[in-house]
């Protein structure tokens, strides 16, 4: 590891584009070769008038600088990312954040909701078997994105299905709840190292849980609203 | 980007090294006056003239590595997330004592005590000076505080030399704006 360094503003061209499901998109942009970053950082995404931060999914090592977006109704600038095509080029800036993951003698707990599991993607890919929990939040499994890589690096993935109608395929390893049902009542009191990174209201209610059932734990936030 | 979490209603807030404490913690009230003193400073570039344009520019730099130096004062030295943070080094000192120099062969010589005050830039520059001894103090304090025998990393040290240099600094900076005024020290008569 090494210190977070001075972003650089540059164009990167688009290499591939992929729906991993419904609304949420997978970009491949190439990755310039003085480009250093750590797993959890994020590239700030420049168009026209408008800015975008998007948290990097892949290994700080790999060719590709690879996204995972939420495409939103109505959203400028993701539908824009949603229409790209190979060969387009995008303004980046970066790398953003401080978002990082700090070694410890305590369990690490990562905590997302819908796209929020970008930067655990990342981490995934490069901290294999330092994690020992992993909560995915989704209203259906078919936003479980990415789970065959986030199964095989942390010792449990625990997705944790807030929609009953999101349910139908249950099967074993599937939390019927949100993350911070899971939190409060399914993982067992001590001290952790917490990552958490999703909406600004599953992160307050889990600050709260963390501050009243896990003393002595750490934390690392990232909001995305 | 919003600007609020509300994960700190409850009087907690993490460290950058992810520990939760209580925001009238030692730490944060060491950082906390780093901040203070940035913000001043931001005043006394402000109410710089124009003309000045190397000091301001100077002012901006120790602004940025103020939050530099926030940052490893927002670590637990012990732990493993000192490795993401940037060298704090022994040059930026330096850098101030040649400022210091520099300002001081158009100052005359002091032979009283002054009195904190003249411009309004000469005012504010006698607070963040206040304010940086202050820092200085809570700093040392947090130093003194590491676990024995574990001496502090050279960024502390050169830190610590920084806020010391920087008030040095402060109080020549002061003068220095009083005397391009023509108005001079204001000198304790007593």
């Amino acid at each position: 590891m090494e210190p977070i360094t001075t972003p650089k503003t540059f164009f990167a061209e688009l290499l591939h584009r992929d729906w991993l499901a419904n609304g949420i998109l997978e970009l491949q942009l190439r990755r310039p070769a003085t480009l250093n970053y750590l797993p959890g950082q994020f590239m700030r995404f420049h168009y026209k008038d408008l800015q975008r931060d998007y948290s990097l999914i892949s290994h700080p090592d790999a060719e590709s600088m690879d996204f995972c977006i939420a495409v939103v109704d109505g959203g400028v600038f993701s539908n824009r990312l949603a229409r790209a095509e190979v060969g387009d080029t995008f303004q980046l800036s970066g790398p953003h954040g401080r978002f990082v993951y700090h070694r410890s003698n305590n369990p690490a707990v990562l905590v997302a909701t819908g796209t929020g599991i970008a930067p655990f993607v990342s981490f995934c890919r490069t901290e294999k078997k330092t994690i020992a929990l992993l909560l995915h939040g989704v209203a259906s499994t078919e936003h479980l994105v990415f789970s065959e890589t986030l199964q095989k690096s942390v010792d449990c993935y625990m997705p944790c299905v807030s929609h009953p109608a999101g349910m139908e395929d249950r099967g074993e390893g599937l939390y019927a709840g949100r993350v911070t049902d899971y939190l409060e009542q399914s993982l067992e009191k001590g001290a952790y190292d917490f990552y958490l990174c999703g909406r600004r209201s599953m992160i307050r209610d889990a600050v709260r849980i963390i501050d009243t059932r896990f003393e002595g734990s750490r934390l690392f936030i990232e909001t995305y609203d | 980007m919003k600007i609020y979490t509300g994960t700190g209603d409850r009087g907690k807030t993490s460290l950058f090294s992810g520990e939760r404490v209580p925001k009238s913690s030692d730490r944060i009230e060491a950082y906390g006056d780093l901040d203070e003193l940035n913000s001043i400073l931001g005043a006394v570039e402000s109410l710089l003239e124009k003309s000045q344009k190397e000091i301001k520019s100077e002012v901006r730099h120790i602004q940025s590595l103020l939050l530099e130096a926030g940052a490893w004062l927002a670590t637990t030295p012990e732990s493993d997330s000192v490795q993401f943070l940037t060298p704090f080094s022994e040059k930026h000192a330096k850098e101030l004592e040649l400022s210091i120099d520099r300002m001081s062969a158009d100052l005359p010589e002091l032979k009283q005590f002054v009195l904190p005050g003249g411009q309004v830039s000469a005012s504010f520059a006698h607070i963040a000076r206040t304010v940086c001894r202050r820092a200085e103090r809570r700093a040392i304090d947090l130093v003194n505080q590491m676990d024995k025998p574990a001496e502090p990393s050279d960024s502390l040290s050169n830190i610590l030399v920084f806020i010391n240099r920087l008030s040095d600094y402060l109080f020549v900076l002061a003068r220095y704006c009083n005397h391009i005024k023509g108005d001079g020290d204001m000198l304790w008569n007593r």
